[in-house]
């Protein structure tokens, strides 16, 4: 084994019948739990790193989708996909360090509680006393009488030494159960490690929503998402601001991409890890070019935030033109590129795909909260989009959880994967009842699999546009 | 007739580009060996049950050869493939620079497999405006004494979204040397 540290095992039999016991072998010895809290922020600055690894090569990626404006060779396809498998195995990259964190994590919390260090702490300062009244008893028993002994214990040497181990017992348990506690969570742990596979994980997926897919065909276009969007409710835009957001937004219709298919379509990683069409509401690049646009206007970059800082930036000033303008990095590095851990903490936070809801928690307040975030993730998204997004989301939650969850407005959400009929390819797989009548507003209908609501790259590459807008 | 274009001063200048990228790309990933230094500190303790102690010892492997190994190996055959892409399109570049595109295209003794050359400054597909108007040998398409250099080139076939060039795909099986992009990752599949 290559230590990794300084840290000797000083092998030490745990239990009492052991002869190399430190407890003389009359009292259970307690393994120590692991620090693995102390591991915690370098499995989590690892895969910010690896996070911040990908981003630079999503730099690359789009980079080398200008080659399509220069190079018309016969290769040109060539050329331009020549990039693609690799934009998976980027992604795979942060995957792989997302999940070692996780399995970190799950280490900390199995073999780091304080459950097991009291138990190591309660045995520590029982044993010694213990050792001590048994060894007493021993050299009594061997030195006195029977007579003796009963006047000094008050009953046999038998009554005695069932005492002291029905004593001991409980500890001996214990001591027992730590070792077993932090030796499964190794299990686990190692199991997690090895389980995986960056290859797996290189596999894209590319989301089917319409939000995902529609891309802007004129400037006109991205003007009347301006219109629809939730995030431009709570402001008045003038029309003259609204077509000059949307011309900068639009850009003559040349939008960056990472992948292109064999229809020569490109696509972006969105903000949760799936492909999305680049020129589509949810191409990050577009979020990105709003906000800068809307931090070099004199009147927008005043307008403040609606969702909470980042840690370091006062609240007050935490406008457009202190997120998104020339030289602060802090929102604009989060929604686009070049991401430092900072920016990489705040984003993991404002992201909120099913995984993260679940983290998160969907209650209330957190709901109202997550969608704010949805708001300011997604500014070009309709209402609607939004919300049947949103929605979307809280079910596959629910469905990885199993969870009946309270979705706020005195709403909860009953997953009701196996009580309630379903039929073809979609699957009723919650109900919303009202806390207070307990009436079932609605059934949500949706498909348990996320690969029906995702394409593969291959699905993708043999997709006519047609097919693509279902 | 089948055209092919090229603007050198830009594939140049993005190359130069991707080459300055790939300079800093391993600049976090490197961190990344230091950070597993440290967890793997906090796997074990100071006092290990010898009868679980196999079982530090297999995890302590386990992250090891996660990140040493497999993350480490993923990343570096990411870099060197966007290493092998970026140097082959160097190549292409030199290439139509040096004038090997002409020779090729003057042997075959054809004229609609010769790449246009956008000429420097003239912009690419949202720049229509004429460039200064040097037109060497222009009208020049079925002229197989020079290469074509069409300043202003107009947009058709390099619109970003269009997803082809419009060239007739069965030109490039017949003679290579009009594609010159090598691809050695692709090479090896």
């Amino acid at each position: 084994m290559v230590k990794a540290n300084a840290a000797e095992f000083h092998t030490v039999l745990p239990f009492y019948h052991t002869r190399e016991d430190v407890y003389a072998c009359l009292a259970p010895w307690t393994q120590e739990p692991p620090p693995a809290s102390s591991g915690s922020a370098p499995a989590e600055d690892l895969h910010l790193n690896l996070a911040a690894t990908r981003d630079r090569l999503d730099e690359i990626f789009s980079l080398w989708s200008e080659f399509r404006d220069y190079y018309g060779g016969a290769d040109r396809d060539q050329v331009l996909t020549s990039m693609n498998d690799l934009v998976g195995q980027a992604m795979a990259l942060e995957e792989g360090g997302a999940l070692l964190a996780e399995a970190h994590a799950t280490y900390v919390s199995e073999a780091d509680s304080r459950g097991l260090a009291q138990v190591k702490s309660d045995n520590d300062s029982w044993a010694p006393g213990f050792v001590e009244r048994y060894q007493q008893f021993e050299a009594d028993d061997s030195s006195m009488s029977r007579e003796e002994f009963e006047g000094k214990y008050g009953h046999d040497v038998g009554t005695e030494r069932a005492e002291l181990d029905k004593e001991r017992k409980p500890f001996t348990t214990m001591a027992s159960h730590v070792t077993q506690a932090i030796g499964e969570a190794r299990d686990t742990y190692e199991a997690s490690v090895n389980g995986i596979d960056l290859g797996d994980l290189s596999d894209l997926r590319f989301e089917n929503r319409n939000e995902a897919v529609d891309v802007a065909d004129s400037q006109e276009e991205v003007e009347q998402w301006i219109r629809d969007s939730e995030f431009f409710n709570d402001y008045d835009l003038t029309p003259s601001q609204i077509e000059d957001l949307a011309e900068q937004i639009y850009q003559g219709g040349n939008f960056d991409a990472e992948y292109f298919d064999a229809e020569g379509r490109g696509w972006v990683r969105g903000p949760d890890g799936r492909m999305v069409r680049a020129g589509s509401v949810m191409d990050p690049n577009l979020t990105e070019a709003l906000f800068e646009a809307m931090a070099r206007d004199d009147t927008m970059k005043d307008w403040e935030l609606p969702i909470p800082p980042p840690e370091g930036v006062d609240p007050v000033d935490w406008t457009i033109g202190t997120a998104f303008g020339q030289g602060t990095s802090a929102a604009s590095d989060a929604l686009g590129k070049g991401l430092d851990v900072a920016g990489r903490r705040w984003l993991s936070g404002l992201l909120m795909g099913p995984a993260a809801m679940i983290s998160f928690g969907f209650k209330g307040k957190d709901a109202g909260e997550t969608k704010e975030r949805e708001t300011v993730m997604y500014p070009l998204m309709s209402t609607e989009d939004l919300e049947q997004r949103y929605n979307h989301n809280l079910l596959m939650a629910a469905i990885e959880t199993g969870a009946n969850t309270a979705v706020g407005g005195g709403l909860t959400f009953f997953s009701a994967l196996s009580a309630v009929p379903s039929g073809g390819s979609s699957v009723v797989v919650a109900v919303i009842v009202d806390e207070i009548t307990g009436a079932i507003i609605g059934y949500m209908v949706d498909e348990l699999d996320e690969s029906m609501t995702t394409w593969d790259a291959d699905e993708v590459n043999e997709l006519s546009d047609q097919e693509l807008h279902g | 007739m089948t055209t092919y274009w090229i603007n050198l001063v830009e594939c140049q200048r993005v190359v130069n580009d991707l080459d300055a990228l790939l300079e800093d790309l391993r600049t976090d990933f490197d961190k990344v060996n230091g950070n597993a230094e440290s967890i793997r500190e906090s796997l074990c303790s100071a006092e290990e049950s010898s009868q679980y102690e196999y079982k530090a010892t297999q995890l302590d492997s386990a992250v090891d050869d996660f990140v040493t190994s497999d993350l480490t190996d993923h990343f570096n055959g990411i870099e060197s493939a966007l290493r092998a892409k970026v140097s082959a399109m160097q190549d292409v570049v030199n290439y139509y620079a040096s004038g090997d595109a002409e020779m090729a295209h003057q042997a075959w003794g054809t004229t609609d497999q010769m790449p246009e050359y956008v000429y420097p400054g003239s912009g690419a597909a949202h720049n229509t405006t004429a460039g200064d108007g040097y037109v060497p040998g222009h009208p020049a398409r079925g002229n197989t004494e020079h290469p074509t250099y069409v300043p202003g080139h107009p947009a058709q076939g390099l619109a970003g979204n269009d997803g082809g060039t419009g060239a007739d795909g069965n030109l490039g099986d017949t003679y290579a040397t009009q594609q010159p992009f090598v691809d050695a990752e692709a090479a090896r599949d």
